[in-house]
This record gives C-alpha cells, sequence and structure tokens, in this order.
C-alpha cells in the first residue's frame, strides 16, 4: 500500500513532513532535528518513493490515501511539505480541516505561475549513470557541494527497484498538469530565490496575506539550503 | 571558554554521517552561523554551522571520516 508514514522520532504534537518529487523521508535530515526536541515528527512517503510502493500518481490522490495514515493525536496534526509535498499538503488540509492545524509549504507544486522545470520531472526518472544523475540533482541547488555522489548513487539504486521509473514518470506528468488545492489561510510559505526548478512566482508572493518567507541565494530546497533559517521560521511559525 | 561542534540529532534511523568538507581552518575566526562544516549523511550534505563567535580552535574529525550521532568535530574558542 503507498504511502507510508515513518516515525522520525519525538514526542509531542504530531508534524507530519511531506518530501517533494524523488526525495523520500530521509530529505528531511536537516530539519527533523530542529522539531525531535519538542514535536513528535514523521515523514510521509508518497507512492514510488522510498520505502513505499508505487500507487496513486495525482497529488489529489495521493492526498486521499495519506489521510487515511494520519497519526493518532490528541491536538491538530501540522504538515509541513515540500514541492510536489506541498501541493500534497494544501490537499490534505483541505480534505481533514478538523485534523489539520498549521501548514507549512516550501516552494509548494502547483502555486503562483512560475514555470515548473519539466525536464528535470521528465528526466528523473530516466536518470542511468551517477554523472547525469549529479548534473540533474544539482539544478535542485545554488550550492552545489549540498549534491554530493552519495545522493546520486543513492537516486540511482531508488530507481532500479521494480516499478519505480514508470510510476514516477507518471507522477510527473501529473505534477505538470494539475489543478492546484487552494492555499490554506494562514498557511506559511517558504520559497528560494534562484529555484530553478519551481520557481517562485513574486507577484503571486507579493500578493498573498500569508506569511511567506524568500530566500536570497537559495534553490529549491531552502530546508537544506538555508536549513537554519528555515527551521527558525518553522518553529517560530509552529508556535504561535 | 570553548564551545564545541557537534554532529546533530539526526532522527531514528540517521546514526552517522560523513565529514565531507571543513569549510573554515583551524585558527580561523568564525561567528556563531557561520557555514564552518559540511557532513553528508546516506543520502542529504547537511551545513553546520559555527555555534559561537570566536576561533575554530580545533579540527578533531578529519574530512573523510565517518562520525556518530553526538561526537564532537571541533571546538569554537
Amino acid at each position: 500500500m503507498a504511502p507510508v508514514m515513518h516515525h522520525i522520532g519525538g514526542e509531542g504534537p504530531a508534524v507530519v513532513l511531506i518530501h517533494g518529487f524523488g526525495a523520500d523521508r530521509l530529505g528531511w535530515v536537516a530539519t527533523s532535528p530542529a522539531l525531535l526536541d519538542t514535536y513528535s515528527v514523521w515523514a510521509a512517503e508518497l507512492p514510488a518513493h522510498g520505502t513505499a510502493e508505487p500507487g496513486p500518481t495525482t497529488p489529489i490522490d495521493i492526498a486521499q490515501a495519506l489521510t487515511d495514515m494520519l497519526p493518532d493525536s490528541d491536538d491538530t496534526i501540522a504538515l509541513i511539505g515540500h514541492s510536489l509535498g506541498g501541493a500534497v499538503a494544501a490537499h490534505v488540509a483541505a480534505l481533514k480541516p478538523t485534523r489539520i492545524g498549521k501548514v507549512a509549504l516550501i516552494a509548494p507544486a502547483g502555486f503562483g505561475d512560475g514555470e515548473v522545470a519539466a525536464n528535470f520531472l521528465r528526466g528523473f526518472p530516466k536518470l542511468q549513470s551517477e554523472e547525469d544523475a549529479l548534473a540533474l540533482l544539482r539544478q535542485l541547488v545554488v550550492r552545489e557541494r549540498l549534491i554530493m555522489p552519495q545522493m546520486a548513487q543513492y537516486v540511482l539504486k531508488h530507481l532500479e527497484k521494480p516499478g519505480r521509473r514508470e510510476a514516477l514518470a507518471q507522477i510527473a506528468e501529473a505534477a505538470l498538469s494539475f489543478m492546484p488545492p487552494a492555499l490554506p489561510d494562514d498557511a506559511l510559505v517558504v520559497w528560494g530565490e534562484e529555484d530553478a526548478i519551481n520557481p517562485p512566482d513574486n507577484a503571486w508572493l507579493t500578493g498573498l496575506s500569508n506569511q511567506a518567507m524568500v530566500l536570497p541565494d537559495t534553490g529549491h530546497l531552502p530546508h537544506v539550503e538555508a536549513a537554519t533559517k528555515v527551521n527558525r521560521q518553522l518553529v517560530a511559525y509552529l508556535q504561535a | 571558554m570553548t564551545t564545541p561542534i557537534l554532529v546533530p540529532q539526526l532522527g531514528n534511523e540517521i546514526t552517522e554521517a560523513e565529514v565531507t568538507e571543513w569549510v573554515a581552518s583551524e585558527g580561523d575566526a568564525v561567528k556563531n552561523g557561520d557555514l564552518i562544516v559540511v557532513i553528508t549523511t546516506t543520502k542529504m550534505a547537511i551545513e553546520i554551522e559555527a555555534p559561537a563567535d570566536g576561533t575554530l580552535k580545533t579540527i578533531a574529525v578529519p574530512e573523510g571520516d565517518i562520525v556518530e550521532v553526538g561526537v564532537t568535530l571541533g571546538e569554537v574558542a
């Protein structure tokens, strides 16, 4: 069954992290340390990603499946979603308004009119060599040293699992042509100014009444590339 | 006063990381929040910042070594 929910650690109110296209729970390694002292931190793995088998391919269908595996919690659950996971998080919030509290969206897919890098989404499932994987993955960041050969090898190994390439190709196509959910009213929006994968739409961001944080010298992974600033903002938002 | 630079807690399943690159050298002046060392986990690289203002007094773990969570990578004094 897909998706899969992993408990990363910690105790307290539940926070669910929802990764982006091609990522998995380990992509939150720079985020979870800031949350583990205060929260019970969970990481969803979307279909065909990480330990999850292929399954639904559209953001709304993935969100629907995810609503069945939200952690038990007396309090409302906070969601932090990145990229495709941001679109999924917004859908989950709309589907389960009484269960979901705060929603933080990092470079969320489907919001604003930035031109999504179709070459990244379509190229990822076809990666074969470490060289090509490194070149593609480095589009994610401004500071390329954050994408090491270990990550390229990790991605290629994942793509060799049965059915992953095909499923990821379907998810990529769905991500390029889906109807975005409504932006939750009090959602925090975080974006990297230099995002080459899902570029920020500055006019859209400026017009938002939501709390928004746009980070200079930062690409598509603000939670990695500007981890300290983003973590500080996330914690302040979650505790407000 | 010395302040240790520690490998942060990384969750239940990540217990070690590789020291990838020291961005600062021993003797360099550093400010709290300056990028000082990059470590790499199974998948992702993580930037570790100086925990205090001062001088990078010691690099305790060289590039390429594998370290466990909680280990002291170096000291700022």
